[in-house]
C-alpha cells in the first residue's frame, strides 16, 4: 500500500474523505505524474520540485492550497468547491509542465 | 406533310410517347413522393498512448475544425484521464468532471466551445443504455468525435454504437429497384437480353461491423510505430491512421504517417484549443486540412468506407 493510500486510509473517517480520495487520485492520475509527499502539513504534491497543490484536513473540510506560492486557497466541503479546486490543479499543473523556467 | 424525306416509323416500332405512359399513368402518390434523405454523420475515433493527453488535445482541435467548417459536432469523452477534451474545450468543471465527482448521473450532453455538443459523465464501467436527450443529439450530428482511452477497445465502442449507427445510402439502383417504376423494369429487361458481362463489384468486408468510420493514432514523432497497431487490433476492423505529434524526424521505420501535426501549446496552458485561438497558426491550418479530409473521405464513399 503506498503512502498516500496508507493517509487516505487514516482519515477515511471524516466527512470530507471521500472528496479528498477523489482529488487526490485525479491528481496523481496527471501527466506526468506529480510526486506525492505525506506530512503534518496533510498531502503536497510537487511537480519539478515546485508545488502544484497541498491539501490538508481539517475534519469536516480540508483545504486545498494550488500554485506554486499556495496563494489561493479552496475550502473543500462540497462538490462544486472540489470541482473548482481541481480545475485549478489541473490548470497549474499545466501551466507548470508547459512553461518551466518561466514559473521556476 | 410529306417534306420529310426520312422514313416513318414502322407501325410495330414504339417510340418514346407510346411507352411513357407506363412511368407516369401507373404511379402512385406515394411513389411520386421523393425517397427520404439519408443523412451522412462521419464518426472518427481518437487514440493515443495516454501520455501527455495528446490524443485530447487533436480531438479537442478536430472538434473545433469541424464546427467552424459548420458541421454539427458531438464529441463522446470515453477517457477519464484529466485534462480530458471537455476541459479543453471550456466546459464548466463540475460538467468535464461528471465522470469523477459522487453527483454523476447518467451521461448528458454539454455545450463547450462553438455550440460543440460534449457527452459527459461517460466513464469504462458497465454499458447502459443511453438517455433519450443523448440519442437525439446523435441523430441530429453530422460528425461524432470519440475521444478513446488508451485502452479502449472493442466492447467499449459497442456501448455507444446503437446511437451512432447508421444505415449505409442506399445505391440509385437500389432505389430505383425499389420504386417498381415500370421503366425501370423494361430497362432492367432490355440490358439482361444484351448478356452484357456484369459489372465487377468489390464486396463489402465481412465480419465484424465497424463502429467507427476510421480512427486516428496519435503519437509523438519519437513514439514507435507499434502503437497504432495496437489499437487497430483493439478495434479492427476501422482502419486506424497514424497521426504524428510535433515536427521532429518521425522514428518508426517503414511508417508513413497519415498526417504531422506541428508542435503547438495545448488548450490547458492556451485556455482553449489553438485552432479557436489562432485559427491562421500552422497547427490550425493542419487541423482544418484534416477535418476537410475526413469529410471528404466521407462524402466521396458514400457511406464511409473509404474515410
Amino acid at each position: 500500500m503506498s503512502e498516500l493510500e496508507t493517509y487516505l486510509e487514516d482519515v477515511r473517517d471524516l466527512a470530507c474523505a471521500p472528496l479528498l480520495r477523489i482529488l487526490c487520485e485525479q491528481v496523481q492520475r496527471l501527466a506526468p505524474e506529480p510526486q506525492c509527499e505525506i506530512g503534518t502539513f496533510g498531502v503536497r504534491f510537487r511537480c519539478d520540485e515546485r508545488v502544484v497543490c497541498e491539501l490538508s484536513v481539517f475534519g469536516a473540510l480540508f483545504i486545498a492550497r494550488v500554485g506554486p506560492d499556495q496563494a489561493v486557497d479552496y475550502r473543500v466541503r462540497d462538490v462544486a468547491t472540489a470541482a473548482a479546486a481541481l480545475d485549478h490543479i489541473v490548470r497549474v499543473h499545466a501551466a507548470l509542465r508547459a512553461a518551466p523556467a518561466a514559473l521556476a | 406533310m410529306d417534306g420529310d424525306p426520312r422514313p416513318r416509323p414502322t407501325s410495330g416500332a414504339r417510340r418514346l410517347k407510346d411507352i411513357s405512359h407506363l412511368y407516369l399513368s401507373q404511379r402512385s402518390s406515394a411513389r411520386l413522393q421523393s425517397p427520404a434523405p439519408v443523412r451522412r454523420c462521419l464518426r472518427v475515433g481518437i487514440a493515443g498512448d495516454g501520455r501527455d493527453g495528446l490524443h485530447a488535445e487533436v480531438c479537442a482541435n478536430l472538434a473545433v475544425q469541424f464546427a467552424r467548417l459548420r458541421v454539427r459536432t458531438l464529441v463522446f469523452d470515453l477517457d477519464p484521464t484529466l485534462p480530458n477534451v471537455g476541459f479543453r474545450l471550456r466546459l464548466d468543471p463540475q460538467a468535464y468532471l461528471a465522470h469523477v465527482l459522487p453527483t454523476e448521473g447518467p451521461p448528458r450532453v454539454e455545450r463547450a466551445l462553438l455550440g460543440i455538443r460534449v457527452v459527459v459523465g461517460m466513464s469504462l464501467g458497465p454499458a447502459a443504455a443511453l438517455p433519450d436527450a443523448v440519442q437525439n443529439e446523435v441523430d441530429a450530428a453530422g460528425c461524432v468525435l470519440v475521444c478513446m482511452h488508451p485502452q479502449t477497445n472493442r466492447e467499449h465502442l459497442e456501448r455507444i454504437a446503437p446511437a451512432v449507427d447508421w444505415t449505409p445510402a442506399p445505391t440509385t439502383m437500389t432505389r430505383a429497384a425499389s420504386s417498381h417504376s415500370p421503366m425501370f423494369e423494361a430497362w432492367m429487361a432490355t440490358a439482361a437480353a444484351r448478356r452484357a458481362p456484369a459489372a465487377r463489384v468489390t464486396a463489402a468486408p465481412l465480419g465484424a461491423p465497424r463502429l467507427l468510420d476510421a480512427a486516428i493514432a496519435v503519437g509523438a514523432a519519437n513514439a514507435p510505430a507499434g502503437a497504432g497497431d495496437a489499437i487497430a487490433a483493439r478495434i479492427q476492423p476501422t482502419p486506424v491512421h497514424r497521426l504524428v505529434w510535433g515536427t521532429g524526424a518521425v522514428h518508426a521505420v517503414g511508417s508513413t504517417p497519415w498526417a504531422q501535426v506541428p508542435e503547438h501549446e495545448g488548450a490547458a496552458v492556451l485556455g482553449q484549443p489553438v485552432s479557436s485561438l489562432d485559427p491562421d497558426h500552422p497547427a490550425a491550418r493542419t487541423y482544418e486540412n484534416l477535418a476537410q479530409a475526413l469529410l471528404a473521405g466521407l462524402g466521396r464513399s458514400g457511406g464511409g468506407w473509404h474515410v
